[in-house]
């Protein structure tokens, strides 16, 4: 835990030799391929699937959604425009890249085409998302009080010096908006393709059809999740280059968690609309959705699964040892499959009556979280362990910024290795002194924090922009003692 | 601490593998509890009252508990907040003594203050804020 490395150091050799801007956008762009090959093959299988009616569609997604198909078929539906706008997006990209083959551009030309045809390829693909919002726009209000939360504790769980707040806010777009719709755009067409597959000859039978879609469902199941924690993964190594962030068991674990975050909200709003109108069938409402999604276990799920996740990745970039990134693989997709797999099962093992307030408040909730227990536990224990790591040097750069500069002193030393210390010395602050006053404290306080990071951050890796950003930092933090900034 | 972590990791996916190997196979499983995600496979028994569906998981009792938990978080935020005062109290040689800590620490931040206290801060004592690191 004691090796430092710089931003982006999963791949520790490119990293040191590549600059922090081009690695963001060479990673990004290959995700973006990699992700849109994926989908054009999804399309082709859903193109080429053995017809079960004769007047099916050439695509499944395009199908008219009888009214019986259930939450399953709605949850899968997708407006037509968004599917159109996606292969435009992906021809839009294409000859941008044949564009970019052919001229050769450099500079800050070729940076700008990248980001133009990242834009194209994956731009569309939050339509996804976006639609779900904008179709429940009721359902996504009622869960932005929680998960503003998270994202809050998220922030200030992080102690010493944190990451800027618009790379965690960006983390939880990823999620919400790319991991959600990658993993819609996808199960969309697989569900299709392999239930035209599995369902053949079985159409005249409804046990065998309905047994048949739940295969199809654990097909799925175990798609979306290998897609989720590729993208969530893919998420981590983009974001932690694109801010030159180096990356840390507790930084891919903040960010892993917030790119579930962003997940679950998208889904949960799915969920709270489409279960909560199937009660009659599955005995869930809209309330009970949102106590489980959006309440109670607000922390489980792809926030857990993530967090997992961008721990191992941290793990592996501090240790140089790509073991823990596919350990944190197979244990964030394991967990959700088994997850998915195991709370029904043990929900049936039950002896309680569904839908007693003993089942609404103790039995589902405990079912549900049980096999993701061991998960969240780990998390925990994981940050525990990085915060301690990350005290030990909080303590050692900012003694070692004390004979830097003016920035910090020897009397305020104490108070910013002390998160007890900063909390009381800003609450007694707003007591004796005023609100602006605190936020000024508060201020100076997490910019000497970050100063102290960057520039240990810098004397080990020795990355120039890393100097440059301490600079502007100290700048920053004289210039709020003195007022001339607020 | 290396391969403590990695042996923790593989167990852990050893173990979310082989219970998902165990459980899989034992799917489409009928749940009695009501449904909350996709792995939830409801059966409808079309011979028995109600389709063999138990009673709904009420938005009331569900906003109950919604309510417990949102309680029961402030509760243990505002808890651990007063803990983390009184330690810091503690540190900075208690109650009497945290104006004038507090006004140690200000001065040293050069931090203009706008509002001025309301009491004139106590004599300068010897300050053992910094003791503890």
């Amino acid at each position: 835990m004691t090796a430092a490395v710089p931003a982006g150091a999963a791949v520790p050799a490119t990293a040191e030799e590549v600059p922090a801007d081009v690695l963001a956008r060479t990673r990004a762009l290959l995700i973006a391929r990699i992700a849109i090959g994926l989908y054009l093959l999804e399309l082709l299988l859903n193109l080429t699937r053995p017809k079960l009616q004769d007047n099916e569609p050439t695509l499944t997604i395009f199908q008219h959604l009888p009214k019986t198909s259930g939450s399953l078929g709605r949850l899968l539906a997708m407006p037509k425009a968004v599917f159109w706008t996606v292969i435009a997006g992906i021809v839009i990209g294409a000859a941008l890249q044949a564009f970019v083959a052919i001229t050769r551009p450099e500079g800050r030309r070729a940076a700008n085409l990248t980001w133009a045809t990242l834009a194209a390829l994956l731009g569309p693909v939050a339509l996804f998302s976006l639609t779900v919002v904008a179709i429940y726009p009721l359902q996504a209000l009622i869960c932005v009080p929680g998960t503003a939360f998270v994202l809050w504790l998220l922030h200030h769980g992080q102690r010493f010096a944190r990451m800027p707040l618009s790379m965690l806010l960006t983390g939880f777009g990823w999620g919400a908006l790319l991991v959600f719709g990658l993993s819609r755009a996808y199960g969309g067409l697989l569900f299709g393709a392999v239930n035209a597959y599995m369902a053949k000859g079985a159409h005249n039978d409804m046990n065998a059809l309905l047994k048949t879609q739940y295969r199809v469902t654990d097909f799925l199941l175990l798609h979306m999740e290998v897609v989720n924690a590729l993208v969530l993964a893919g998420g981590i190594l983009v974001l932690t280059a694109m801010f030159r962030h180096r990356l840390d068991l507790v930084t891919g674990l903040i960010l892993g968690a917030a790119i579930g975050l962003g997940y679950n909200l998208v889904e949960s709003v799915l969920f709270i609309k489409l279960f909560g109108s199937l009660g009659a069938i599955n005995g869930a409402t809209a309330g009970f959705e949102f106590w489980i999604r959006q309440s109670i276990g607000l922390l489980g799920s792809q926030v857990a699964f993530g967090a997992v996740l961008g721990a191992a990745m941290g793990l592996a970039a501090q240790h140089h040892n790509k073991r823990f990134a596919y350990l944190g693989l197979a244990a964030a997709i394991g967990g959700a499959i088994g997850t998915e797999n195991l709370a029904p099962w043990l929900a049936h093992q039950a002896d309680v009556t569904a839908g007693s307030p003993a089942d609404t408040l103790i039995a589902s909730p405990f079912f549900w979280l049980l096999p993701q227990a061991p998960f969240i536990i780990t998390a925990a224990l994981l940050l525990r362990t990085g915060l301690r790591t990350r005290a030990a040097e909080a303590r050692a750069a900012i003694s070692a910024e004390l004979s830097a500069g003016p920035a910090i002193t020897r009397a305020e030393a104490p108070y910013l290795m002390d998160p007890s210390l900063r909390l009381w010395s800003l609450y007694q602050t707003w007591r004796h002194h005023g609100l602006p006053t605190a936020r000024t404290l508060h201020k100076i306080q997490t910019t000497q924090l970050s100063l102290a990071a960057r520039r240990r951050q810098h004397q080990q890796s020795g990355d120039p922009h890393t100097h440059k950003q301490a600079a502007d930092l100290q700048t920053k933090v004289m210039n709020l003692k003195t007022g001339a900034e607020q | 601490m290396t391969r403590k972590l990695l042996a923790t990791l593989a167990r852990l996916t050893i173990g979310s593998a082989l219970l998902t190997c165990l459980v899989l196979p034992t799917t489409p499983q009928p749940a009695s509890a009501c449904d909350i995600s996709y792995g939830y496979k409801p059966t409808l028994s079309l011979n028995k009252p109600n389709l063999g569906m138990g009673e709904k998981c009420s938005t009331s009792t569900s906003l109950a508990g919604v309510a417990i938990v949102t309680a029961l978080t402030i509760a243990a935020l505002g808890a651990i907040a007063a803990r983390s005062l009184k330690r810091a109290t503690t540190i900075t040689g208690g109650p009497t003594n945290s104006r004038h800590a507090l006004s140690t620490y200000l001065t040293a931040t050069t931090l203009r203050l706008s509002t001025p206290s309301h009491q004139p801060p106590p004599p300068p004592q010897s300050s053992n804020h910094d003791q503890p690191y």
